[in-house]
């Protein structure tokens, strides 16, 4: 029983064997970026000069921020799977990683924008507004003037979203092709399919905001991103309900 | 090392370095006197940050969990401190501030000049919003190694965790927890509008911690060999 969970512990996934035991500098690397992208979210932010400045951030910041942190925290997630998977770094993975990683960087202005633009939206039709602070004067003006011109932003965001899920998708893809070679077994190449369901889902979202911004629909280009949590429910179950039975040892 | 602490490490050096981004680089000598004011603030963020960070280092060289539940934990902890950068650098340069004035170590117009920038930091009505922000951070930090720590309790078997191991988790599920009183403690003075109060009650923290750890000390388990030895004699 006991060595059974410590298996599961260093092996990670129930229906996977991890090749990639040790983190290689590619991820080391990538890490770095990731963090320094995470951080990058608040950089966007002035540091407070007087206690008015600091409440209207703190009433103001911490839904964009956690949607955006959130977001790439999922990213690095479906990293970090991929690479204990399949523990790949030949130069073909090695490139789309790098493309991987500008699209995380060039994700984050138009995020932060469209989350704080929306939170800022939000406060305004509610009501809330505290005298003395910034929200008054010129980034008032700012967040409706992002507002009133939000589909470059949208349409930008979306396209790095869906270049995030993209090169997932090509990088499983690529997986794939080398199942052979990496001697993946029934279940792990179920699970490397439903895998690539999920993100090719991702895409779809993506391509549907970038749409519906085109036309017009900024609020729904927005709520859209919703229903990622449907689709990647879906890709799971799924991949749950189809899982081929363990081969007979 | 797993990929999670790599993230963190990172994004806990990001943090340190935000703490100096922050300032701008002095051009006179009066600017950077001001730069220099500003150190004992940046000394106890930075001190804050890396006891945080010596914390986390800690339980992922125990347990060396990387299962999605510890992750999402993990990801909570990093929001909290990244969040708390700049609040945690205006409350300081503030304290700092404020004692630096009232200890009178600057004089003529060096001290109307800050004492006014000082002064202008903080609206009086503006503290008891603030004093609940930060105690509902420091709850929040203590909940998360808190719930981390019970992770690890959960996990005992599989990671073969024998009686002194069980014991310091135990121990720090406790220490984390007492964290989290004196935090709950802060709110709830602060809701009874006693601002200053809800913030001297966290020097409560030095003697809990100091009381914890004694007794943590004395109801060690002794070691494996000794317990076999020690039932023997």
């Amino acid at each position: 029983m006991i060595r059974e969970h410590l298996t599961d512990l260093s092996a990670g996934e129930p229906h996977f064997r991890w090749r990639g035991r040790e983190a290689t500098r590619l991820e080391g690397f990538s890490d770095a970026v990731f963090g320094f992208a995470i951080t990058l979210l608040i950089l966007l932010l002035d540091p407070p000069k007087n206690s008015r400045d600091l409440i209207w951030q703190m009433l103001s910041f911490p839904i964009p921020f956690a949607v955006c942190f959130a977001l790439l925290a999922s990213v690095w997630y479906s990293h970090n799977a991929f690479f204990r998977r399949y523990g790949l770094s030949d130069p073909w993975t090695v490139f789309l990683n790098t493309i991987l990683l500008f699209f995380v960087l060039f994700i984050l202005y138009p995020l932060k924008f469209v989350f704080t633009a929306l939170v800022s939206d939000l406060f305004r039709r509610w009501g809330i507004t505290i005298e003395g602070t910034t929200l008054d004067t010129d980034s008032a003006h700012q967040l409706a003037m992002i507002l009133d011109d939000a589909t470059p932003l949208l349409s930008a965001f979306g396209l790095a979203y869906a270049g995030v899920s993209l090169v997932y998708l090509l990088l499983y893809a690529h997986a794939w092709r080398l199942r052979e070679r990496l001697g993946l077994d029934a279940a792990e190449r179920h699970v490397t399919k439903g895998t690539m369901i999920s993100h090719t889902g991702d895409c779809a979202v993506a391509f549907l905001s970038i749409a519906l911004a085109v036309f017009g629909h900024v609020a729904l280009a927005v709520y859209c991103y919703l229903l990622l949590f449907p689709s990647r429910r879906a890709a799971r179950a799924w991949t749950r309900r189809r899982m081929p039975a363990p081969a007979p040892a | 090392m797993s990929r999670v602490e790599a993230l963190s490490d990172g994004v806990f050096a990001f943090a340190l370095t935000l703490l100096i981004v922050s300032l701008e680089v002095p051009k006179n000598s009066s600017e950077l006197l001001r730069v220099i004011m500003g150190f004992p603030a940046f000394a106890a963020c930075f001190a804050i940050l890396v006891h945080l960070w010596y914390s986390h280092h800690r339980f992922y060289r125990r347990y060396a969990l990387s299962d999605p539940v510890t992750v999402a934990l993990n990801s909570a902890l990093l929001f909290l401190v990244l969040f708390f950068v700049y609040p945690l650098k205006f409350l300081f340069t503030m304290l700092v501030g404020f004692a630096l004035l009232r200890f009178g170590i600057l004089s003529g117009e060096e001290a109307r000049d800050y004492g006014r920038e000082i002064e202008s930091m903080i609206v009086p009505r503006d503290a008891k919003p603030l004093m609940l922000v930060y105690s509902a951070g420091y709850l929040g930090v203590s909940l998360v190694f808190a719930l981390l720590y019970a992770r690890a309790w959960r996990r005992r078997e599989a990671l073969e965790l024998d009686a002194r191991e069980r014991h310091v988790t135990r121990a720090e599920i406790v220490a984390h927890g007492a964290d989290g009183g004196v935090a709950v403690l802060s709110l709830a003075l602060a809701i009874a509008g006693h601002v200053a109060a809800a913030g001297w009650c966290y020097f409560l923290l030095g003697p809990i911690r100091t009381l914890l750890g004694v007794l943590r000390a004395r109801r060690m388990p002794p070691p494996e060999g000794a317990v076999a030895g020690g039932s023997l004699s």
